[in-house]
């Protein structure tokens, strides 16, 4: 990582709520991250952790009601996000900001030609003449990796493995050269060899274009293979970040920890696989202080009353554990976010 | 002993069209399939999404009657067997399915579910079936007041281990996992890949495990077998497979699955563009050769024979 590199994306004090007649689940609760330019960030947690809804929040596509922004703020190349209305966010979406989903076979529309929806975003952003689309999404195609591109544009998405689709939503998120790209876990539906595909593809698309990819995913192997940065999230909060290296090679926070040690592995053969006691909180019934508390095996009294903040290991590796720094229980609140 | 034995076994489906569903071509969904399953052991089955792994899953259970081949389970051929035949036949080989959500009837309670089972075992009277469901569910980690409740009121984790009792309720020696533990969370999958490895040990199962995730096969499996267009294209034990891959695919397999310990790059030993195959498509020859990164002319003449390269490792490849 060189210093130089400047933010694209910066995310601070995030906070949705979804509001019932009874209750109020709080989705994210509070969630700090940043994209920098060229760079390849994951965020990482169990389903329910609050990872897709932040990046749906920062795009604007939280339903509203019964979502709702109780908090923070979300600025791409320095605009703020969160203020803006749904005409203004239109030329951000799709345009500045590509987008890709986890399903590719319900994300792309059964009842157009692939070289419909990828002229698209074409026409609408860039307002390009029909020939000139029609040539950037043979380009497109070819960028991605698939064969005969010109065959694939009359076809229908059923006609295409899940790996092709995958693949042209790929193309459609790169169509107006995006400063950015959110992959919400593009390679969760595929087979591995796909997946590896898939992977090598974003990271070679990120290098000839110069983008920044805000990857989610709840899969540890994916994130040790494409991440620069890693963002841990559990129970609506970030509890861990740092380079790769750091979290994954020395993680300090006990969940961090636990997930890591809970792998299966051909090297752990024979071992008893550490397994994380209980359940994930529902966003709804979240236990006061310390969110991974009543699960992890270094509590201690002070986790059960107070939201611990966030503490500095090495430079740049923070995690939400003051336990895992030996601080004081009385210094909690001098570190980092002062508990709300 | 071997406590399932399979040899030889074939499935073709049929691809019908027109107005008269005439029959166009044939997918060979299962070609040539065999496998052995020591008794305590676990098999683990891999490969990718369409290679026929659950194919060969449902011509075990007889859910799907196999076109060829033999099903030896303790030395008796069930393959082709009727419905009456195959009745005792049911609670030796129990099934475990992926989807927690999909797989439980919403309208039983968890007891009503597991009862099904205890029931079909002997005829107890309600108390000693009431102390029986109790003790399955403790065999598989849950508390006894889950009984009276539905399956919605659990969380995917909990839905398995119900999906796992329910499996045991018939005190089966085998039991098919089809991929198991791939819809939940890493916390989770820990949780249920223990308590897979626990029940083994206590009541000596043996499992056939169908996964495409080879870091849980690595962990788990005693042998494995890499399937890839309805062939086994290497068989051998677990640690020979991880150590010493011999076929093409197995290498490829191997590298494109991420480990968290190394913190590299996604592999180049992939093609990078997609190879638009259909179902229908067989190549001549090796059926892997479209992909394969080292092939040549004589892989189209390859009879597509199972060799043996060592001692309990096979290979269906003509370089090997």
């Amino acid at each position: 990582m060189t210093e130089s590199l400047e933010t694209v994306l910066s995310v601070e004090g995030l906070k949705v709520y979804f509001r019932s007649e009874d209750e109020v689940a709080r989705a994210v609760d509070g969630v700090d991250f940043e994209v920098r330019r060229r760079e390849t960030v994951c965020l990482v947690g169990e389903s329910g952790c609050g990872k897709t809804v932040s990046a749906l929040a920062l795009l604007g596509l939280v339903p509203r009601p019964p979502g709702e922004i109780a908090g923070g703020r979300v600025r791409f190349c320095g605009e703020d996000l969160l203020d803006r209305n749904e005409a203004a966010m239109e030329t951000v979406r799709g345009r500045r900001i590509g987008m890709v989903f986890q399903e590719p076979q319900t994300s792309l529309n059964p009842v157009f030609t692939i070289g419909e929806q990828i002229a698209e975003p074409l026409r609408i952003h860039l307002s390009l003449p029909e020939p000139e689309i029609r040539e950037r999404s043979l380009q497109l195609l070819n960028d991605v990796g698939i064969d005969s591109p010109g065959q694939r544009l009359a076809d229908y998405p059923h006609q295409l493995s899940g790996g092709q689709r995958q693949r042209v939503m790929i193309a459609m998120a790169l169509a107006c050269g995006p400063e950015l790209i959110i992959a919400d876990e593009p390679t969760t539906a595929l087979d591995v060899t796909v997946q590896a595909q898939i992977l090598r593809l974003i990271n070679r698309l990120q290098q000839s274009h110069g983008m920044s990819v805000l990857y989610i995913t709840h899969d540890l192997g994916v994130v040790s293979q494409i991440a620069d940065r890693v963002y841990v999230m559990y129970a609506g909060v970030i509890v861990e970040t740092g380079a790769v290296e750091q979290v994954f090679r020395n993680p300090r926070h006990p969940y961090t920890q636990a997930l890591l040690e809970s792998l299966p592995s051909r090297k752990k053969r024979g071992r008893r696989l550490y397994s994380i006691p209980g359940t994930v909180p529902h966003p709804a019934y979240k236990p006061a202080g310390c969110p991974f508390h009543p699960r992890c095996p270094r509590a201690i009294g002070a986790c059960r009353e107070q939201v611990p903040g966030m503490c500095g290991f090495d430079d740049h590796h923070v995690a939400r554990c003051p336990v895992a720094a030996g601080r004081n229980a009385a210094d909690w609140c001098t570190y980092g976010y002062p508990s709300n | 002993m071997d406590i399932l034995r399979i040899e030889k076994l074939k499935k073709h489906f049929p691809i019908r069209r027109g107005f008269f569903q005439r029959t166009v071509g044939w997918v060979r969904a299962v070609e040539d399939v065999s496998l052995a399953l020591a008794g305590g052991k676990t098999l683990g089955l891999v490969g990718e999404s369409g290679c026929g792994k659950t194919t060969v899953a449902r011509m075990i259970l007889n859910l799907l009657p196999a076109d060829a081949g033999r099903i030896l389970y303790k030395g008796v051929d069930i393959c082709g067997f009727s419905d009456r035949d195959m009745k005792p036949f049911r609670k030796q080989i129990q099934i475990v399915f992926q989807d927690p959500y999909g797989s439980l009837n919403p309208r039983m309670t968890v007891g009503q579910t597991l009862g099904e089972g205890l029931r079909m075992v002997g005829t107890l009277g309600r108390q000693p079936a009431q102390e029986r469901l109790e003790r399955l569910l403790e065999l598989v980690g849950m508390a006894p007041a889950a009984v009276d409740r539905y399956p919605h009121e659990f969380s995917g984790g909990q839905r398995q281990r119900i999906g796992i009792a329910r499996a045991l309720s018939v005190e089966p020696s085998l039991i098919i996992c089809d991929e198991p533990v791939s819809a939940l969370d890493v916390s989770i999958q820990a949780q249920i890949i223990n308590l897979l490895k626990d029940l083994q040990d206590r009541l000596g199962l043996s499992y056939l495990f169908i996964s495409h995730d080879l870091n849980v096969v690595g962990y788990l499996c005693h042998h494995v077998a890499v399937m890839y267009k309805g062939q086994i294209m290497e068989y051998a034990p677990a640690e020979e497979i991880f150590e010493n891959p011999l076929h093409p695919y197995t290498h490829i397999l191997l590298a494109a699955v991420p480990d968290p310990e190394a913190l590299k790059k996604p592999a180049v030993a992939i093609l990078d563009s997609e190879h638009q195959e259909s179902a229908m498509e067989f190549p001549e020859g090796c059926r892997f050769q479209v992909k394969c990164t080292e092939k040549d002319d004589r892989c189209r003449q390859f009879g597509g024979e199972l060799i043996p390269v060592g001692k309990d490792h096979f290979v269906r490849c003509g370089k090997a």
